[in-house]
């Protein structure tokens, strides 16, 4: 019960925050511009080769998960508990009869909702930038099936590949007070990422693996198990670190 | 163990590094339904105290206790008697005072009608639509001391509440900190670094100076140690006379400033020797009590 409510009171605080926009706008970006694309070449999802619903949230999905995603997710990890640190209100938290378990656990539930928040506003805009063109062009439903499960699987796994992300914001967030630190991190990780992608032990970063799963190439691992692990392997870590901190305040 | 102490500490020693020793053997003892005032200037070691005191600094050595037991194995138990206010304002500022207020009636899990209460209570019921962060800062500082009483706690610790507060502010808060201890028997520690500030409030007092306890006790047993260092003054059209007066009677006076100081007599014997004075003719202009204020011995034990 006390966790539930600790969400609530978390979620609370990221009202009218930074955090709340960036989803928002970075969320509804990609769609945007595909909109606008498909209206100046007038690509409709009939156009589209093979299944065209398919195919048009297949090609979102890569143009956001290569750089726009990973920073989204960077900026989300480091933000919310960077409101926290900013307002100097960690020893207010920390003063307060739950465990500290259960204060990082939630702070991290709240972030993990952001992000479902982001990819929720993503897919609407993917579903409208798809209907839109196609419907103000030939005045007509797409004829194709909307692929719902294939499109439920890509989300989950692309949800799963962003965790590690999320985690190593989260820990580094609270290492630092600094916002500039974390998110200075992250952006360098995500470039070094992309610039070592050839590398053969390039899993071992945690911002690897939503190319991964946008970009399938032969792997003698499973993208999802590995993220999984590297995720609790991370927020272990973390959590440790968290509980050993000798200033609460 | 029956205690009628609901906070005390003993042997709390704190360092940040090894030469740098900011507590040295803390001992603190706050009765419960005492308003405790914890005085120190400056970096004294008030605001470590009171972050050990909650849990927000790990301890190093001593022990703390709140009701008799030990804080460390019923901390998430203690804490739910406990409000706080350390340091500044702990306050989102992208929110109006109702939602702030509403993060921590989750976390406390309060009846919601207590957000209202607590609202009238710091005047900021009206705040309506207005973002915490476009308040003042006395109304910051109001809307934290909201939020350490959202639960009815205990137990109010408020480190230097005061701050940024104008007089009429400053006597808002007292008498709002009296009626809590006084209507809702809570015990409330506050630190200051001006006595001037607390003294009308408090009921116990704690002075610490570079990490050391100098004095704990009540507002009389301090106000003994005033009287102990107050002193009589006589001023006459001849000090010289009132002088061998005083020799007389076996009174040791000096002059000083054209005046006769004389340590403190009872007022028999200031009466005797007004009379003994006048007798002689000797014109007197003044006769008063010298007390060292609260401030001045503040300032002795913590030289």
């Amino acid at each position: 019960m006390n966790y539930i409510n600790n969400i609530q009171a978390e979620w609370i605080k990221t009202k009218r925050t930074a955090s709340n926009w960036l989803v928002l706008v970075g969320g509804l970006f990609i769609p945007l511009i595909t909109t606008l694309v498909y209206f100046h070449q007038e690509i409709t999802l009939n156009t589209l080769p093979k299944n065209g619903w398919a195919s048009h949230y297949s090609s979102s999905w890569e143009k956001m998960a290569i750089f726009l995603l990973p920073m989204g997710m960077i900026l989300a990890g480091s933000l919310i508990t960077q409101i926290e640190s900013k307002n100097n209100t960690w020893k207010q938290v920390h003063a307060t009869p739950q465990s500290f378990t259960n204060i990082f656990f939630s702070k991290f539930t709240v972030i993990l909702f952001m992000s479902l928040k982001f990819f929720i506003y993503f897919n609407i805009g993917v579903l409208l930038s798809g209907l839109i063109p196609t419907l103000a062009m030939e005045g007509s439903m797409p004829t194709d099936s909307f692929p719902f499960w294939d499109v439920l699987k890509l989300n989950a796994k692309i949800f799963i590949a962003c965790m590690p992300i999320l985690a190593f914001q989260y820990f580094l967030s609270l290492r630092f007070k600094n916002f500039l630190v974390p998110i200075g991190i992250g952006l360098l990780g995500l470039i070094g990422t992309l610039i070592g992608g050839p590398w053969d032990h390039i899993y071992l970063s945690p911002y690897a693996y939503t190319f991964y799963v946008v970009m399938p190439k032969e792997t003698w691992f499973n993208t999802s198990f590995f993220a999984l692990i590297s995720f609790a392997m991370i927020m272990v870590v973390s959590l440790f670190l968290y509980l050993r901190s000798k200033d609460k305040g | 163990m029956e205690t009628t102490n609901c906070i005390e500490t003993s042997g709390l020693n704190y360092h940040f590094s090894k030469n740098d020793h900011v507590l040295k053997d803390i001992n603190l003892a706050v009765p419960k339904g005492s308003i405790y005032g914890f005085l120190g200037p400056n970096g004294a070691g008030k605001t470590t105290t009171l972050k050990l005191i909650l849990g927000l600094l790990k301890n190093q050595t001593g022990k703390i206790a709140f009701f008799g037991k030990n804080f460390h194995d019923n901390r998430i138990e203690t804490l739910k008697k406990v409000g706080s206010l350390i340091e500044a304002p702990s306050i989102y500022p992208q929110l109006t005072a109702i939602e702030n207020l509403k993060i921590w009636q989750k976390i406390y899990q309060c009846p919601k009608e207590r957000i209202q209460v607590v609202l009238e209570i710091v005047d900021l019921a009206q705040s309506g639509k207005k973002k915490a962060g476009k308040f003042s800062l006395g109304m910051k500082q109001r809307l934290s001391i909201a939020v350490a009483m959202l639960h009815q706690p205990d137990i109010l610790i408020l480190d230097e509440p005061t701050n940024g507060l104008d007089p009429s502010g400053i006597i808002e808060m007292r008498k709002l900190l009296i009626r809590l201890n006084e209507q809702e028997n809570t015990t409330i520690i506050i630190s200051s670094h001006l006595l001037s500030e607390i003294e009308k409030l408090v009921t116990h007092i704690g002075i610490i100076n570079k990490g050391q306890i100098l004095f704990q006790g009540t507002l009389i047993e301090l106000q003994r140690l005033q009287d102990r260092g107050s002193s009589i003054l006589l001023r006459t059209n001849n000090s010289d006379a009132v002088l061998k007066i005083l020799e007389e009677k076996k009174i040791v006076g000096k002059v000083e400033n054209d005046a006769v100081v004389l340590p403190a007599i009872s007022k028999e014997v200031i009466a005797e020797l007004v009379k003994s004075i006048t007798n002689q003719e000797i014109s007197i202009y003044e006769v008063s009590q010298q007390k060292n204020d609260l401030e001045s011995i503040f300032m002795d034990l913590t030289k």
